[in-house]
């Protein structure tokens, strides 16, 4: 826990008051942190897992769980422990899924994946099912809730964390190509340009 | 194909700066982290007002000046006001003994809850019936939700609803001090079960007045005369202060466990009186502010100790090299505060200017003491010093 909370203290203001204590074990991120890092990391076993199909309205529905963050992330609209860590999972879903889908379409998932209505409703049963669980087991868990909530949250930030890296990877392959065929690639049909000569200037 | 491509890119773009965005602006959530309260005075009323300092842009604004002259005449007792955030972050609670206008009855509290920013009124409440008001000043009010919770006379708990404004009187077996919890929605109690000492803290129902204990310190542990000093943020352990007026040690108390002693906090030829303490978030430290006065010099040193709970020695630093000197009831005018996040700690000597012996103008500041920096670096903001009395 102690590495944890080092860890999270770079992206966590850690106030205490707004920190579950389960079990006496103080968790290393806020409640809405956690709710972020759980719902994250469940949000990414249930892409995994159920390959649910990301357009319409499943991306507007994940659209709305990141604005939502604005009015109850800077305290505009009143809110307890529960809903805080709620709206943290929510956050981590819509995080999860707008930063899958340049992985899941290269990797050609999301576009293949066509669920049943039962996948597309057991995966946000999963997230019905992490809004309520985050919240219980921090204000009621024990000392084994605190382990596997610290297990969850060091996961879910893995996964962003791999997530986030994947994408800004992706983005500059792609602009690595787009400079490549834009700047030093001949026109087709035309001579190939000399060493340190722009295709106009081989002409 | 290329559609597609164009709009996971983008909304992955939405994703990673919304991802950006959050872990930058989560650090200022905490909007009590951010600001600091604290008393100072108001050289245009002459009175002693509240302000508030913004961390973020290093500004200081004058918040709240109740009508409390002070200085008028030499001998005038300062009027102390206890200001504190409330919890929802967004007003302020400021509390004073005696009625607007005098600060003079010892046997009343005003209380008002001043919007910060100055959206929505400003309510004042006055309680009656309440001895010796400005010692219940001397520690932090205990406030859960929108209700205050005092001990009131002849062992009852007043408790003051910050909305209403109704107030109920609850008789209680024992003297019950509602004392301000470390944890939310869980408002604590101490109750000093003789003279020789002995404690216990536990957790006090604001709707049925019901006490359940957490810590009993008994009076064989409880080395003499003493108090309950902090409880950790978790609500397991407290500390207490022990041992004679000028040697305090420090008692740390967990459940049933046999009592911690801290190692010895000052030399024999020191007199070292503590003040207030809080718990570092994780527990691990103690930090106390002191007063040390040294021999028969006319100053005192002031700062705060760094006490680690598991017994090794304790850090000293010292914020004032000369301050005025304080006897160990007047200790209570220095009182620092530890941020929710662990970081900073602060403190202002407002109240030391009233104090025998002079107070040095650049002294008089709130203290800013970053808990990261291993030289515990301080920032001052200055604090005006209060207007001289006027001679007969």
């Amino acid at each position: 826990m102690e590495f944890l909370e080092h860890l999270f203290g770079w992206v966590c203001g850690q106030n205490a008051e707004h920190t579950w204590a389960p079990g006496g074990l103080l968790l290393p991120c806020c409640q809405r942190c956690t709710g972020l890092y759980v719902g994250a990391g469940v949000a990414a076993l249930l892409h995994r897992w159920l390959r649910p199909r990301l357009s319409g309205r499943f991306l507007e529905l994940h659209g709305a769980f990141l604005v939502l963050m604005v009015p109850f992330g800077f305290h505009w609209l009143s809110q307890g422990p529960a809903l805080r860590a709620a709206m943290g999972v929510l956050f981590g879903f819509g995080l999860v899924t707008f930063l899958w889908l340049v992985p899941g379409a290269r990797a050609g998932s999301s576009d293949a994946a066509r669920p049943a209505a039962a996948a597309t409703l057991a995966y946000f049963a999963g997230v019905a099912f992490t809004a309520a669980l985050v919240p219980a087991l921090g204000t009621w868990g024990g000392g084994t809730a605190a382990v596997c909530l610290g297990g969850l949250i060091f996961a879910g930030l893995m996964v962003l964390g791999v997530l986030a890296v994947t994408n800004v990877g992706f983005g500059l392959t792609t602009a690595a190509r787009w400079a490549r065929r834009t700047l030093v690639l001949p026109h087709p049909g035309g001579p190939a340009p000399a060493v340190g000569q722009t295709p106009g200037q081989g002409k | 194909m290329k559609q597609p491509t164009v709009r996971n890119s983008t909304l992955a773009l939405v994703g990673l700066a919304s991802l950006v965005i959050y872990i930058l602006a989560c650090t200022s959530f905490s909007p009590d982290d951010r600001r600091v309260l604290y008393p100072t005075f108001d050289s245009a009323s002459r009175g002693v007002g509240v302000a508030v300092y913004d961390r973020n842009s290093k500004r200081s604004e004058l918040l709240f000046v109740p009508h409390l002259r002070v200085g008028e005449k030499p001998g005038d007792e300062p009027p102390l006001l206890r200001p504190q955030w409330l919890p929802d972050g967004r007003s302020v609670l400021v509390a004073w003994p005696g009625t607007e206008g005098t600060a003079d009855s010892d046997d009343s509290l005003s209380v008002a809850v001043v919007p910060v920013g100055g959206r929505g009124p400003v309510r004042l409440f006055h309680l009656a019936d309440l001895p010796d008001a400005a010692a219940r000043l001397s520690l932090p009010l205990c406030v859960t939700g929108n209700r205050l919770l005092l001990q009131g006379e002849s062992n009852t708990v007043v408790r003051l609803d910050l909305v209403t404004g109704e107030v109920k009187r609850q008789a209680c077996a024992n003297e019950v001090i509602p004392y301000a919890s470390p944890l939310p929605n869980r408002p604590c109690y101490a109750i000093e079960k003789s003279a020789d000492g002995g404690f216990e803290v536990g957790f006090l129902d604001p709707e049925t007045f019901a006490l359940t204990p957490i810590v009993r310190l008994d009076v064989e542990e409880s080395l003499g005369d003493g108090g309950l000093l902090a409880l950790s943020r978790d609500g397991r352990t407290a500390a207490f202060v022990a041992g004679n007026g000028n040697q305090p040690v420090i008692l740390f108390k967990e459940g049933r466990k046999p009592a911690r002693k801290s190692p010895k906090l000052a030399a024999d030829d020191e007199k070292l009186s503590l003040a207030n303490a809080q718990f570092s978030p994780r527990g691990e430290v103690l930090y106390a502010s002191f007063v040390r006065n040294h021999g028969d010099a006319t100053n005192a040193a002031l700062g705060f100790l760094e006490v680690p709970t598991d017994g090794k020695p304790a850090r000293r630093v010292t914020l004032i090299e000369r301050g005025p000197k304080l006897d160990e009831k007047d200790a209570f005018l220095f009182q620092i505060a530890v941020s929710h996040d662990g970081k900073a700690l602060a403190v202002a000597s407002t109240y030391l200017a009233y104090a025998e012996g002079t107070l040095r103008s650049d002294d008089c500041a709130l203290f800013l003491v970053d808990l990261t920096d291993r030289r515990r670096k301080a920032t001052k903001v200055p604090i005006p010093l209060p207007p001289k009395p006027k001679s007969n």
